[in-house]
């Protein structure tokens, strides 16, 4: 997981808190993620960031492969332009995004199974996560044999170990500390 | 631990099998981002509490130092060759503790306790967290029983009370490990145990001390932490705290217990290094700012406990190396500062031949006379005097050789004085022998023995002593015993041993 430095969560605060007063938070975030996606090609920073391109070529540049983009989050791509950091944008994508699901409440949550969850199964996993965090969960899952059954499911830094060799390893641990 | 016969352990598996809690529980989990001198960057572990105990996924403990924003910073108490960048590290939610309790006696563990010393595991149960807050006042009562360290020059004139915490301070290769040695040999059958932390020294010094102190038989009432240098820093750094933890047990229990740090500038070098690889700023000689409370909250962790909390105490002897004499350096200002008194020991002495190379003009135990048994303080009092005269008139007599005959008679006794006070190494001595030595020296009866042949007269008078006299011996411990001072009585039939071993002699 990428570290995500305190600025870029500032800029996303900034452009969620305006987002939220005019209700376009959906938008913003798909537009944010594909401004960030072409970010996150190799190269495409170091191409933006050429020095003796004006910013509005950059800009159109930008557009030309995410569409259009509204106002303000144009505003805050200029802005990024200006301080030559537009290489933080896909962390603000990021931290717009969690900030959103930060306040619907929703959680994310990875989990991995030592076979593929049917649909019906994840649904049960998530339920079951929900009732236990108090906030809908949202799962991507992952599938790891080396866990030999059950799940793990990662919420945030919350590690909740309900396979096979998670309580194997704990067995071994505690004989270990009694043997 | 005891030997098991095959079906008792098959019995005590099943148990914990049968008995394995097969709840689920949500752990704390974070990624390392960075590792390297002993320092983990760990990305996540939101909920993590200061120095909260940590897992790698290759079972090597860590401890969370820094909290940051998204990060935390951790030390690694172990092998951090083998733990990678992405690994998983868990929160445990306990705080690091080390094992304690009389198992440890005799033994010789690293600083999370550990045995180092191949004599097997170590049967406790009974741990205690490293970190802990002092002893409340309320808790405390003011030192009256003193240490006996077996150096006449310490007894007499820097007495050491049971929870006092008194320095050691000196150059490299002056004694100072020496005196602490002593010290621990001469508590053996006192009901005083002994903890001796080794932080940032050769393994090869730290095997000599436990030799030397195993030959002397003290290992019986000893246990020995060991930080070495070749251990990592935050071991280092942690391993005077895990020597307090387990001398607050006996403290505790309402034993008593002496702790000696050796010593505590390798300890702020192994400190610094870990903060400045925290990235913590740096202040003065680049220490981090929190380098004094790190050793004040360390010292202030000896105490005397008053009756009601069972009467037990912790007595610390800290050890710091000055460079070249200098005492005004950072860490021996704040150590001086946060001492009952210091013993300095200085090399220019060493050289000329006075061991232990105190220097009694400017060490001092500002708990003092109170720490004092009543007759040591009846003899000790008027020695002072004498020196401090001694060394002024000497500094003087230098330039002429015209002497009047008082100021001769007091520099004799001066040198004679001096000669006294100094004592081979590794041979500790009995209160009923220092005090009888001593008041022998300050009531001018060996001012007629040469100087060179006072060390073989004072040999002499003390086994002469023991075999005529052993009942003048006898009153004085039991003076001290009863907190009097000697009675005319005895101090007539020191006069006379005196004056009888004295006709002995050719």
């Amino acid at each position: 997981m990428p570290a995500r430095p305190g600025s870029a969560r500032r800029y996303a605060e900034a452009l969620f808190s305006i987002a939220k007063e005019r209700g376009t938070l959906d938008a913003w975030q798909t537009e944010l993620e594909r401004a960030g996606a072409v970010l996150r090609q190799p190269g495409a920073e170091r191409a933006l960031e050429t020095p003796g391109v004006p910013i509005a070529a950059k800009r159109a540049a930008l557009e030309s492969v995410t569409g259009p983009l509204s106002r303000e989050v144009g505003v805050l791509i200029d802005m990024l332009f200006e301080r030559k950091r537009l290489g933080l944008l896909p962390q603000i994508a990021d931290a717009f995004a969690a900030r959103v699901r930060e306040e619907r409440g929703i959680e994310l949550a990875d989990v991995t199974s030592a076979v593929p969850l049917t649909t019906e199964e994840q649904q049960i996993v998530a339920q079951r996560l929900s009732q236990r965090l108090g906030r809908t969960v949202t799962v991507t899952t992952h599938v790891d044999p080396s866990i030999m059954g059950g799940v793990v499911a990662r919420v945030g830094d919350q590690l909740i170990d309900a396979s096979v060799r998670g309580k194997l390893e704990a067995l071994r641990r505690q004989l270990h500390a009694t043997v | 631990m005891a030997v098991r016969s095959s079906d008792e352990i098959s019995a005590i598996l099943r148990r914990q099998i049968e008995g394995f809690d097969e709840t689920v529980q949500a752990t704390n989990v974070g990624t390392v981002t960075e590792i390297g001198d002993g320092i983990a960057r760990i990305w996540g572990l939101s909920n993590v509490m200061a120095s909260e105990l940590l897992e790698f996924s290759n079972g090597v403990m860590g401890v969370a130092l820094n909290l940051e924003e998204d990060t935390v910073g951790a030390i690694v108490l172990g092998e951090y060759l083998h733990i990678a960048e992405g690994d998983e590290v868990r929160s445990t939610g306990r705080i690091i503790e080390v094992p304690v309790g009389d198992a440890l006696i005799g033994r010789v563990v690293n600083t999370l306790g550990q045995p180092i010393d191949g004599k097997g595991p170590i049967a406790t149960t009974k741990t205690r967290p490293l970190e802990r807050i002092a002893p409340s006042v309320i808790y405390r009562k003011s030192v009256d029983t003193p240490v006996q360290t077996g150096i006449k020059a310490i007894d007499a004139m820097i007495p050491i009370g049971r929870g006092q915490r008194e320095l050691i301070i000196g150059d490299r290769q002056t004694g100072k490990t020496a005196i602490a040695i002593d010290t621990i040999i001469n508590q053996k059958g006192k009901n005083l145990f002994c903890i001796y932390v080794a932080i940032g020294q050769k393994q090869s010094q730290v095997a000599e001390v436990v030799e030397i102190l195993e030959r002397q038989g003290a290992m019986e009432h000893t246990i020995v932490v060991c930080a070495s240098a070749g251990d990592p820093a935050p071991m280092q750094y942690l391993a005077p705290y895990a020597g307090v933890a387990m001398g607050e047990e006996f403290m505790e229990t309402g034993r008593e217990a002496l702790i000696v740090y050796d010593d505590l500038s390798k300890h702020a070098w192994a400190y610094r290094q870990v903060s400045l690889l925290l990235r913590r700023p740096p202040g003065r000689e680049a220490y981090p700012g929190d380098v004094f409370y790190v050793h004040s909250r360390l010292l202030e962790r000896a105490a005397k406990l008053s009756d009601a909390y069972g009467g037990g105490s912790l007595t610390a002897l800290p050890i710091i190396e000055t460079q070249a004499n200098d005492v005004s350096a950072y860490i021996p200002t704040n150590v001086i500062s946060i001492t009952d008194g210091q013993i300095y020991l200085e090399s220019d002495l060493f050289y000329a031949g006075i061991r232990p190379a105190l220097n009694v003009g400017i060490s001092v135990s500002r708990v003092g006379g109170a720490a004092q048994t009543r007759p040591m303080r009846q003899v000790a009092g008027r020695m002072r005097l004498d020196l401090a005269q001694f060394r002024s008139l000497a500094a003087f007599a230098q330039f002429g050789s015209d002497l009047d005959p008082v100021t001769r008679a007091q520099l004799e006794r001066g040198l004679r004085l001096q000669e006294i006070l100094k004592q081979p190494q590794y041979r500790p001595m009995s209160v009923d022998h220092e005090v009888m030595i001593i008041w022998a020296a300050t009531n001018g009866l060996v001012d007629d023995v040469p100087v060179e042949r006072l060390r073989a007269w004072e040999d002499g008078f003390h086994s002469f002593m023991d075999n005529n006299h052993p009942e003048v011996g006898r009153e004085v411990l039991e003076a001290a015993q009863a907190g009097k001072p000697m009675s005319d009585d005895t101090i007539a039939k020191l006069r006379a041993a005196v004056t009888e071993y004295k006709q002995t002699l050719p």
